[in-house]
């Protein structure tokens, strides 16, 4: 343990002893998530980063060693294996959420080391899966397990978000290479997701239909389930669950300022095949390295990111479950993803002189739902196929006693179960982007939050600057831009930077403090 | 006679021995591989594993480009009058992440084992400006043997393409069409000297 | 099968218009001189083969017939050798051919390399034979694709 507990300090050993550690740690499968990360939102919402971050991590005190209730040997080594979704004691959902708090408070490198833990998890499915896909896909169908106790590797967007986050944590870093690595796995990933998601549809149907189960999601609407919160002209119009608009773009912008114009075109290109009204991406489209910054000039990406990802609740409805070749109305619960609330997305920026539209690339309220409108069926058929094993099995074992009622009484241990609530909160409800070439320097900055205007000031110092904006509620965290060293990028990339140019200005950001209150106008 | 001949077979194939004859001892191969399951293969065999752009194509297009682009007279003429030749960034006008230069790369490569001679663009031309300037500016050479300033060679010709696709599918087949458009074009007067085109298409069943 | 090959063979010799290959041509200017089968051809067939050296480059134009009513894939490569034998090209990269069933498929190619004067043609289908121990590199389990 005390070992274990050096090992943080150096992120890649911890990201090498995750893969290790994740045989033996123990998770909390119980723990109602949606409720803890209440208190870690609304201390975000009041501009609270450090408090949110205290938050956290108390509530993800480490249930890995004595807390936890899992028996114990006499050296208090656990003596139950349960399902391996931890590292050292902290699921991917800690990393995730660590990850984002980190970046509000600026501090890029400890995010980025959150987020590779998180990332090492979801590493961990996919090599499960590209080296025994019928095993991961066989996974599927151990259908006694509730999918709230089964391994959490995030959800399909989460998994791809995450990737998209540390690309733009390498670049706000100045690490183009590793930025350039991250952007190829995000495509990879995205492509993986989708493989893996037609085969298990496969597979679900076929183990649906050997056991008899027909349930259908409209049998489930008309037996109380919120099915038009899954369905919305925004739902409809996004091609699947998972694939992130911004993070083509952003690869877009990534690779056409470092001069690779072949790379940058399908970046540009598979956004818009995403976002097909975006004009942001439509004046890219075909149209790379047309617009360059000139010698003192930068081309900014805004990114402004509002609200928080929608929460995933358990609702109980009556599903016709077959038990013993008779329909039996049973109540089970399934998981939904309510709209949340409208979050604010400033319209424009003014920036300097210059007033930028701002438009959103990825709206995560709507791709929830679609991924849970795409799973819908599965999730139904494995909970309605795991209520017919077990009622079989007690069947089978009371038929000489005779007692029907029995049977059912083994199915109220499914009724009570609740759904998967588990998801990553504090990823943005909407990502926007606007995007300007801008003299370097200081440049003032301001936008209306939805609850006033906003003032700031970002130093524009490299060809290629990011400006991450968080809106929550009245509060702006306004990152600093990417400040990348000027070498490390020649190394990087070869450079397509010029010669000579002015040293650029290396002062921390003037900046007013990220939870600085918004200035009301009238 | 037979056994001579699978002597010399012997000492000439150790590795095939092991295949082949199955009476004999197997001897240890010069390898070191824990049980990684790793193993070196033949960078030229046919890569089928996506549809996606991969090794076979950028072989297969880059060697028919070499021989179509031999079989002009002009290309003869370049050689002749060592002419240069410079490559411009090939367009990717696909969705697919696919560096194009892969294939422009090669094609220079397999001209200049022909007596092609081409000067250096794009990323690598900054390599090239901060090693002539660190030569004449830093202060630390001996100015008597630099490689001066102004005396980079422009390119007489140019090449230059596009790389398209088409893709279509359905439940069962997922079917992708590519086009790979190179030219040679002659720089001072924009004349397209010569094109060539390669198509491939991939087909994958579910 | 046998049959197809000796007439494959006069064409060559007879209709083999152009064939101005040195040294290695004179062991006979047939196919089976210029072909290496990674074991043996079980549906295709050489029916044509002819080369010429002209502008500097080796033309080469193979004629291959699919004996079988169904779909055959066909993996082949050249060898580019001067007049000593020596390979004067690096090692091309295996390509793929479909050849549908009783068709006749022309391959035509041309030297990547102004030194070549002689050539082979390497050919592999999945659906080769082996007969023994024929040469130590030709099994037909091990086709050059994966």
């Amino acid at each position: 343990m005390v070992a274990l507990r050096s090992l943080r300090l150096s992120p890649v050993l911890v990201a090498l002893a995750a893969t290790i550690l994740l045989a033996g740690c123990a998770g909390n499968p119980l723990r109602s998530y949606d409720k803890e990360m209440q208190g870690t939102l609304q201390r975000l919402n009041s501009g609270e980063v450090d408090a949110a971050l205290s938050n956290l991590e108390s509530n993800n005190a480490s249930i890995f060693s004595s807390s936890s209730d899992a028996p114990k040997d006499q050296d208090g080594e656990p003596t139950e294996q349960t399902q391996l979704d931890s590292v050292l004691g902290k699921d991917i959902l800690y990393y995730f959420e660590k990850g984002e708090l980190l970046k509000l408070k600026n501090d890029y490198a400890g995010s980025r080391d959150a987020w590779l833990v998180a990332d090492e998890i979801v590493r961990v499915w996919e090599d499960e899966y590209r080296t025994n896909p019928t095993k991961v896909i066989g996974e599927v169908g151990a259908y006694l397990v509730s999918d709230r106790v089964r391994r959490y590797d995030g959800q399909d967007y989460e998994k791809v978000f995450l990737s998209t986050k540390l690309a733009l944590d390498h670049i706000l870093l100045g690490r183009f290479d590793l930025a350039r690595i991250e952007m190829k796995k995000t495509f990879e990933r995205e492509k993986l997701i989708e493989s893996f998601r037609d085969r298990e549809y496969d597979k679900i149907k076929e183990e649906g239909d050997k056991q008899g189960v027909a349930t259908t999601a409209e049998e489930l609407g008309d037996q109380g389930y919120p099915l038009d919160e899954l369905d919305g002209p925004e739902v409809r119009a996004l091609k699947n669950g998972f694939q992130n608009a911004f993070a083509h773009y952003l690869s877009g912008y990534f690779f056409e300022l470092t001069g690779e114009y072949s790379l940058a075109a399908p970046g540009y290109r598979n956004a818009l095949a995403l976002q097909p009204k975006s004009k942001l991406i439509q004046a890219k489209v075909n149209r790379v390295g047309q617009q360059k910054p000139g010698r003192n000039e930068a081309d900014v990406l805004f990114v402004v990111e509002s609200g928080f990802a929608p929460e995933w609740k358990s609702i109980t409805v009556a599903a016709p479950v077959p038990i013993n070749r008779k329909l039996v109305a049973t109540p089970i619960s399934f998981p939904i993803v309510y709209s949340s609330a409208e979050v604010a997305v400033p319209r424009t920026l003014t920036v300097g002189k210059k007033t930028l539209p701002v438009e959103t690339l990825v709206d995560v309220d709507a791709m929830a739902r679609r991924l849970l409108k795409d799973q819908l069926p599965g999730i139904i058929t494995r909970t309605v196929v795991r209520a017919v094993i077990k009622s079989t099995v007690q069947y089978q074992a009371r038929k000489r006693g005779g007692v029907i009622g029995e049977v059912v009484a083994g199915i109220a241990t499914i009724a009570t179960e609740q759904a998967d609530e588990r998801a990553w909160r504090t990823l943005p409800a909407k990502l926007s982007v606007a995007r300007a070439i801008l003299p370097r320097g200081e440049v003032p900055i301001s936008f209306d939050t939805g609850n006033g205007i906003w003032h700031g000031t970002i130093t524009v110092n490299d060809r290629m600057t990011i400006v991450p904006i968080r809106v929550l509620g009245g509060q702006v965290y306004l990152g600093s831009p990417g400040s990348a060293d000027i070498e490390e990028i020649r190394e990087a990339t070869g450079a397509a930077e010029p010669a000579e140019r002015p040293a650029p200005a290396r002062k921390k950001k003037p900046v007013k403090p990220a939870n600085a209150k918004p200035q009301q106008e009238s | 006679m037979k056994f001579i001949a699978s002597t010399t077979t012997r000492l000439l194939f150790p590795v095939m021995l092991a295949a082949s004859l199955a009476a004999c001892q197997t001897t240890s191969s010069p390898l070191v591989d824990g049980d990684s399951g790793v193993s070196y293969g033949d960078a030229k065999a046919v890569e089928t594993v996506t549809t996606d752009l991969g090794s076979t194509d950028i072989q297969m297009t880059s060697e028919k480009m070499t021989q179509s682009l031999l079989q002009h007279p002009l290309v003869r003429e370049i050689i002749r009058k060592r002419q240069l030749v410079v490559a411009s960034p090939v367009q990717n006008k696909t969705s697919e992440y696919f560096d194009t230069a892969l294939i422009s790369d090669t094609i220079l490569v397999q001209l200049q084992k022909n007596g092609i001679r081409y000067v250096v663009a794009g990323d690598e031309m900054q390599n090239q400006v901060d090693e002539l300037r660190r030569q004449n500016q830093s202060g630390l050479y001996n100015q008597a043997k630099t490689a001066k300033i102004g005396n980079m060679q422009g390119a007489k010709y140019r090449i230059d393409g596009s790389v398209s696709s088409i893709k279509k599918r359905n439940a069962n087949v997922k079917d992708v069409y590519y086009k790979i458009n190179l030219r040679l074009i002659e720089i001072e007067s924009g004349i397209v000297e010569w094109s060539d085109e390669k198509e491939i298409r991939k087909t994958a069943r579910r | 099968m046998k049959q197809m090959t000796m007439i494959a063979a006069l064409s060559l010799a007879l209709g083999g218009v152009a064939l101005p290959l040195q040294a290695a041509a004179a062991e006979g200017g047939s196919i089976a001189s210029k072909v290496e089968q990674l074991g043996e051809m079980t549906y295709l067939t050489f029916t044509d083969m002819r080369a010429v050296h002209r502008d500097g480059l080796l033309r080469v134009q193979v004629t291959l017939f699919n004996t079988s009513a169904s779909n055959e894939q066909l993996f082949y490569r050249f060898r580019w050798l001067d007049a000593d034998g020596f390979s004067v090209w690096e090692e091309e990269p295996w390509k793929p051919e479909t050849i549908y069933g009783k068709q006749s498929k022309v391959l035509n190619v041309t030297s990547p390399t102004l030194k070549a004067v002689d050539f082979r043609i390497e050919v592999q289908s999945p659906s080769n034979s082996t007969s023994g121990h024929q040469h130590p590199a030709s099994s037909a389990d091990n086709p050059p694709y994966r």
